[in-house]
């Protein structure tokens, strides 16, 4: 009958509404964590593996990098720098300490008073910055040693550390109580004398070497450096 | 479908876990120690260009001396001093001061004073003794000849003895240097 089925009062059954509610899935969270937390240990070991890579063949290019600069590295070169620079610095470190003996005698020489005469002189450079010198020296009255004592106190370049061995080599007065029948005594000595030694130190920096010009390193002594009339003229109250 | 039963939703927990737990976190470690490596790598590398890079620029310094300078240098430290070459010099200077030079005695190497210095380079010290015999001009001028050298000529000790002619007699004790 054409139509009889619209007008039932029974409900029809839709058979794609049906199938539908047959289908649906039962997800449970439980297990949508567990899938989520499988890929995503998948994912996470995949990534991990493709970075570890990259990271290694990042090292070997560094490492590469390294050795390639340590095979750059010159040996020889090195070596002559690190010689070349000693060299240097000994040479720097000699002229730092380089001392003039001359300047030294030139003040002494301005040092020592007229009635003073220098017997002998001893000059030890004890280390790389003093030099001392012990001056053995006669004169003839206590007087002098006092006078000769200030001018050295007074000294720029020389520093007087004391007076040493002072002696006095008298005279007998010319009388016959002191001198008796023996004239010998009276022909020895014929003025008193005192001597004694003075013991001074210099500091190197005070009398440093000054470099004179001489017309580059060729020179040695092809020509007299110094002008020795002039070395003369200042030294003739010398020793 | 095979993902919705309970053993393999059992199974994969336990391959995830053990994928965390036996990969990821071990080889996250190794990352962080190649990472260090690489950092440490890096700054060695650094460290040596800076090296070559200094060792170069000192290399052109030095080539850029000039050869009269390096001369000096080398003449004023030499790697070794010939004692007959210095005696020799120190003849020809007492015969241009005037002075009489009795004796010249090459006392080789001798060590450096307990006093020096402690920072002071390490450098070989060469000791001749001489007997010089002059006027005091004479002898005056020797040692200015010395101090004009173009190596040192230290004098280290020196004793001066006056005679009544006016002629002194001087013991000294000269000291050069060599690098060697």
């Amino acid at each position: 009958m054409p139509g009889s089925s619209n007008t039932s009062f029974i409900p029809k059954r839709n058979p794609t509404q049906k199938s539908r509610q047959d289908v649906k899935k039962k997800v449970f969270l439980g297990s949508f964590i567990v899938r989520i937390l499988f890929f995503a240990a998948l994912i996470a070991a995949a990534i991990v593996f493709v970075y570890e890579m990259k990271l290694k063949k990042d090292l070997n290019t560094e490492i590469r990098g390294l050795n390639e600069a340590v095979a750059s590295f010159n040996e020889a070169d090195m070596e002559r720098v690190v010689k070349m620079d000693l060299r240097l610095k000994q040479a720097y470190e000699r002229r730092q300490y380089s001392a003039s003996i001359v300047t030294v005698l030139g003040a002494i020489e301005k040092s020592i008073t007229v009635n003073n005469k220098i017997n002998e002189l001893k000059l030890d450079r004890v280390d790389d910055s003093t030099i001392e010198i012990e001056a053995e020296m006669e004169t003839g009255t206590y007087d002098s040693v006092l006078f000769q004592r200030t001018v050295l106190e007074k000294g720029n370049i020389l520093h007087i550390d004391g007076i040493d061995e002072l002696t006095l080599h008298n005279v007998p007065p010319d009388n016959l109580f002191f001198t008796g029948t023996d004239s010998k005594i009276k022909d020895t000595k014929t003025k008193p004398g005192v001597k004694f030694i003075a013991k001074l130190a210099v500091d190197v920096a005070d009398v440093p070497h000054k470099v004179v010009p001489v017309g580059g390193v060729e020179i040695l002594f092809e020509e007299p450096i110094v002008n020795q009339e002039s070395v003369a003229d200042n030294n003739q109250e010398g020793l | 479908m095979i993902f919705n039963s309970f053993f393999t939703q059992i199974v994969m927990a336990a391959l995830a876990v053990g994928i965390i737990f036996v990969y990821v976190q071990p080889t996250f470690t190794s990352i962080g120690l190649i990472q260090e490596s690489i950092t440490q790598y890096q700054e060695e590398t650094s460290k040596v260009s800076e090296v070559n890079a200094r060792l170069s620029s000192l290399v052109s310094k030095i080539n850029s001396i000039s050869a009269s300078d390096m001369k000096a240098l080398l003449t004023y430290i030499p790697d070794e001093v010939d004692e007959v070459a210095v005696s020799r010099e120190l003849l020809i200077m007492s015969e241009e001061a005037g002075a009489y030079l009795e004796s010249i005695k090459y006392e080789e190497t001798v060590p450096i004073p307990a006093m020096v210095n402690e920072s002071s380079v390490e450098v070989v010290r060469h000791s001749f003794s001489l007997s010089l015999i002059g006027t005091y001009v004479q002898t005056k001028t020797f040692l200015t000849f010395l101090e004009q050298n173009n190596y040192p000529l230290e004098i280290s000790k020196m004793s001066i003895i006056s005679s009544e002619t006016g002629i002194i007699t001087s013991d000294i004790e000269i000291i050069t240097y060599s690098h060697n």
